[in-house]
């Protein structure tokens, strides 16, 4: 346990000289607190931008609360993701690179208490940063358009949680077996593309996988209920989750670490 | 009773054979120099000693138990730490990973910087060290836990000379506390250090030194003779049985049974050369170096 802490604090302390610890949370707080923003001022810039014929008149509906808390979500599924996956390609890559870490590993330290310590900083981080933005955008959509209920916000954040610490989970995996991190960010984008593409592909099967996330998250927001199965779905995600660790644990101990 | 023994340790990579049988032993307080050119498998043997890599085959053994990594400090080649990371903490990081208290390790932490010579650079960031200072820092995390037994690999042949008369130094103060077993290529530097020297080509050990035996033994037989004036052959051949260096006025080898060293001398004032030097020979582990490695 002391040596997991020892290590946990080094990611933090890290994090914190490379400001990953500012940068990150900046970038998602500015991703989604422009959406509630730019759909508010969406007429007056369409007013003003040249490109409309004299005389237009331009009536867009006013979205609800919910429906701006669902393209908030939308566009953090998808230029999130990919910052995520860039934020977290390099983790263990670099330091397998560098060759720091085979000088940590002279001591007796276990491949597990290495990538959990690694894995729960990022997801701490991650999630920090992702209820702080969450958190802004949901007062803004409160403040510009109608109420949305906490309760509902609340439920969508749990499971959209899943999401992210699945997104961080597959980049990690990958990079136990890659040595470039740019290979890393390809290969990690490529399988949650495909997650998410099931949900088209085979929409059958896809309403038990994590690629239903964001739609239940969605649909919380929207209607404050849902069609699909919440308890397979945050089951299977945990699952995969949990068969991803075990696996990167395993492919680490067995793979040369420098 | 060895502190660290070996016995048959094979190492492979694919079809290639990096460390082919080798056997090894050092005992308590012992400096062992593991001498071989690039490729002979020293980095392997020691990844290996370190439990970094798992042996294909063969046992790594301490006073007949299994060796536990606590025993153990290491040095790799080119030791790299967190740039970002002062030297204290980067220490900290490694006595705790090594399963020390808190305490102890700032104590020890203390004392390794001092030993190193690292007291004032303590404020830098670790990036900001240079090459030389980085090795010693190497030093002082291998160190830091009081192990019985440190491994480095080729400590100083990245360094400039005071870096190396720096890490030498070092070395040779940490003698008497734990058991060193390095490898380089710089065999001057070996011969500085140890007194025990075993020489690898192609994976396998091929020759077991014990320099302090062989300096003894031939510091009598071998003379070198240098003149200001040509020496005649035909006095050297009546009087070397052996020469292994002859210049026009330089002359190096043993001389034949019942000629003393006066003998050879006199002559010389006979022939009214001048004798700028003259000495026993001690020789040098270069000299054994290159006959094992032809053998």
């Amino acid at each position: 346990m002391n040596k997991f802490n020892a290590l946990f604090r080094k990611e933090w302390l890290e994090a914190w000289r490379d400001k990953k610890l500012v940068w990150l949370p900046a970038v998602m707080l500015l991703m989604t607190i422009l959406q509630p923003i730019t759909l508010y001022f969406m007429p007056a810039i369409l007013e003003n931008s040249n490109s409309l014929p004299e005389g237009a008149i331009v009536e867009l509906p006013i979205p609800s609360g919910g429906e701006v808390l669902v393209s908030t979500l939308s566009q953090l599924h998808t230029i999130g993701t990919a910052i995520i996956v860039l934020a977290c390609m390099n983790v263990i890559v670099q330091e397998r690179n560098t060759g720091a870490l085979m000088q940590l590993f002279t001591r007796p330290l276990s491949t597990a208490t290495y990538i959990f310590s690694k894995w729960t900083m990022l997801v701490l981080l991650h999630l920090s940063a992702f209820s702080l933005s969450y958190g802004v955008a949901w007062y803004y959509t409160n403040n510009l358009f109608t109420d949305v209920s906490f309760d509902s916000v609340w439920k969508s954040f749990m499971i959209y949680c899943l999401w992210i610490v699945l997104v961080i989970t597959v980049t990690l995996f990958v990079g136990t077996f890659l040595r470039r991190s740019g290979g890393v960010a390809g290969i990690s984008i490529l399988i949650l593309a495909s997650i998410a593409i099931l949900s088209t592909v085979l929409p059958d099967t896809a309403t038990y996988l994590p690629s239903s996330i964001l739609t239940l998250a969605t649909d919380i927001l929207e209607m404050e209920k849902t069609t699909l199965h919440t308890g397979i779905i945050v089951t299977t995600s945990l699952a995969f989750i949990l068969l991803l660790l075990i696996g990167m644990v395993k492919q680490f101990n067995r793979s040369v670490k420098f | 009773m060895a502190i660290l023994e070996a016995r048959g340790l094979v190492k492979q990579f694919g079809k290639h054979v990096a460390v082919n049988n080798l056997n090894l032993q050092l005992k308590e307080n012992e400096c062992l120099a593991l001498l071989g050119p690039n490729g002979a498998g020293k980095t392997t043997t020691l990844h290996m000693l370190a439990g970094l890599i798992a042996p294909t085959d063969g046992v790594i053994l301490s006073q007949n138990k299994a060796l536990s990594r606590d025993k153990v400090g290491f040095l790799p080649q080119h030791p790299v730490f967190f740039n970002w990371m002062y030297p204290k903490e980067y220490l900290l990081l490694a006595g705790t990973l090594s399963g020390m208290t808190n305490r102890i390790t700032k104590e020890r932490i203390q004392y390794v910087l001092e030993l190193t010579g690292l007291l004032k650079a303590q404020k830098q960031k670790i990036g900001s060290f240079s090459g030389g200072m980085k090795q010693r820092l190497g030093i002082a995390q291998a160190i830091l836990h009081e192990p019985q037994i440190l491994l480095l690999d080729e400590p100083v042949s990245a360094l400039d000379p005071a870096g190396r008369i720096n890490v030498m130094n070092i070395m040779d103060g940490l003698k008497s506390k734990m058991a060193i077993l390095f490898s380089t290529h710089v065999l001057h530097d070996a011969e500085q250090v140890c007194h025990k020297a075993l020489i690898m080509r192609e994976g396998q050990g091929i020759s077991y030194e014990d320099m302090k035996e062989w300096k003894g033994k031939l510091l009598k037989e071998r003379y070198r003779l240098e003149t200001s004036k040509t020496l005649p052959d035909g006095i050297l051949r009546k009087l070397y049985e052996k020469i292994e260096v002859q210049e026009t006025k330089r002359v190096v080898g043993t001389l034949k049974p019942g000629i003393t060293s006066n003998m050879l001398l006199q002559s010389c004032i006979e022939q009214n050369i001048q004798v700028c030097y003259f000495g026993a020979e001690e020789k040098s582990l270069e000299e054994r170096y290159m006959e094992v490695m032809e053998s």
